[in-house]
């Protein structure tokens, strides 16, 4: 229980705790943090991100972004966040903001 | 001396000014505590994305990115100037176009083309006959949302490079607390290289990191845009209640002046009655 969570948004903060392991929709696959990783930083796809603390699982969903990780604190950066009531939930408001916007593809 | 009707009109008309900005005050005083707190989750935001981009900025060696790459001479600027919507909020306006008014001056004298876009009614109606406008974004300026800050910043990016423009500049006053603001010019488009922390260790990047800084790049140009207009709005709202503040003591001062006059007015007044009946009764 030592991962530190910020979730930003430009207009505020989303999320900010002690958890034990976050899954974050990477661009190229979903990736999962525990505590002791090694910095990062990895962009973030439209879609859902877990977050594990004990028992309980937090979901959100992020309209891409970027994820840094730096000495066990973990900072997530997006345009925007939503919580959601479970997995289920989430996976559909994801699927909505996907049809919504698709992500701009980066200039080549 | 005016009479007494006159000077209890005008007081009573002083209490209604003085009721109305009172009011303007307290409304103006719980918008800049939302907007305070708005500018300082930004601050958050801007901190952290700092050394994000400087954590990927020192890791890619000779950066290379049409957004970054500097066009020498620059012929054509742009600026973005935000500005309030709504006026009675004391120096605020105008000191930014004071401010502005000499900057424009310089590039001119440097023979730059100077067009601007606005984010608020107040800057447009100032310089729209004074310089080429290239686009007026209403409604933004009193309540600023990501998402109409992110389609400006999309544009201004487009506009860049698709050559319209040589250079890009942001500005607004910046808050810095409840009682100033600065006006600041920022560049904003080519990015000036991002300082480079001395970030100790080298950390994995996801994509590679020459595609992260592609797509960090508009991500943090879209969101400059949204902190100036997030400090554009924190600095409005706080000008207007320190200045309402000012006019409700202001109001106070002259009622109680007009109160004395009065008073003795119609001290005055029954003196002479008493006089006249006084008077009165000894002739008889």
């Amino acid at each position: 229980m030592a991962l530190a969570v910020s979730i930003l948004t430009p207009e505020g903060k989303a999320f900010e705790d002690e958890v034990y392991s976050i899954i974050a929709p990477g661009v190229n696959g979903s990736f999962g943090v525990l505590e002791g990783h090694a910095p990062m930083i990895a962009a973030l796809a439209t879609g859902v991100l877990k977050v594990v603390s004990g028992d309980e699982n937090r979901f959100f969903v992020v309209k891409g972004g970027f994820a840094e990780v730096r000495k066990d604190r973990l900072v997530v950066l997006s345009d925007r966040v939503e919580p959601a009531d479970g997995g289920d939930a989430a996976v559909e408001m994801a699927a909505t903001w996907m049809t919504e916007s698709p992500q701009p593809t980066p200039q080549e | 001396m005016p009479s007494l009707k006159e000077l209890n009109e005008k007081i009573a008309s002083l209490k209604n000014t003085q009721k109305m900005t009172r009011t303007m005050k307290l409304v103006a005083a719980s918008k800049m505590r939302r907007a305070q707190q708005a500018q300082a989750n930004a601050a958050d935001y801007a901190e952290e994305l700092r050394r994000m981009l400087s954590g990927v900025a020192a890791s890619v060696t000779g950066l290379d990115h049409p957004l970054l790459t500097p066009r020498d001479p620059a012929e054509k600027v742009m600026v973005l100037l935000y500005m309030s919507d709504r006026g009675l909020c004391g120096g605020f306006n105008n000191n930014l176009c004071r401010y502005m008014t000499n900057w424009v001056a310089e590039r001119e004298a440097e023979e730059q083309a100077v067009s601007m876009s606005f984010c608020g009614r107040r800057g447009y109606t100032f310089f729209r006959r004074r310089c080429e406008v290239v686009q007026n974004y209403e409604g933004v300026a009193d309540r600023p949302r990501y998402e109409s800050a992110a389609e400006i910043g999309t544009g201004l990016m487009q506009a860049y490079t698709a050559g319209a423009t040589d250079r890009v500049y942001l500005a607004y006053n910046r808050f810095r607390s409840a009682l100033s603001q600065v006006p600041v010019v920022e560049q904003l488009l080519p990015v000036e290289q991002p300082a480079e922390d001395n970030a100790p260790a080298d950390p994995l990047f996801e994509p590679e990191v020459s595609r992260l800084l592609e797509r960090l790049l508009p991500d943090a140009i879209r969101f400059r845009v949204f902190h100036a207009m997030v400090e554009n709005a924190a600095g409005e709202h706080a000008a207007r209640m320190a200045a309402m503040d000012s006019a409700t003591n202001n109001a106070g001062d002259l009622i109680d002046h007009y109160t004395l006059e009065r008073n003795q007015a119609r001290q005055a007044a029954i003196t002479t009655e008493l006089i006249e009946i006084v008077t009165g009764a000894e002739s008889l």
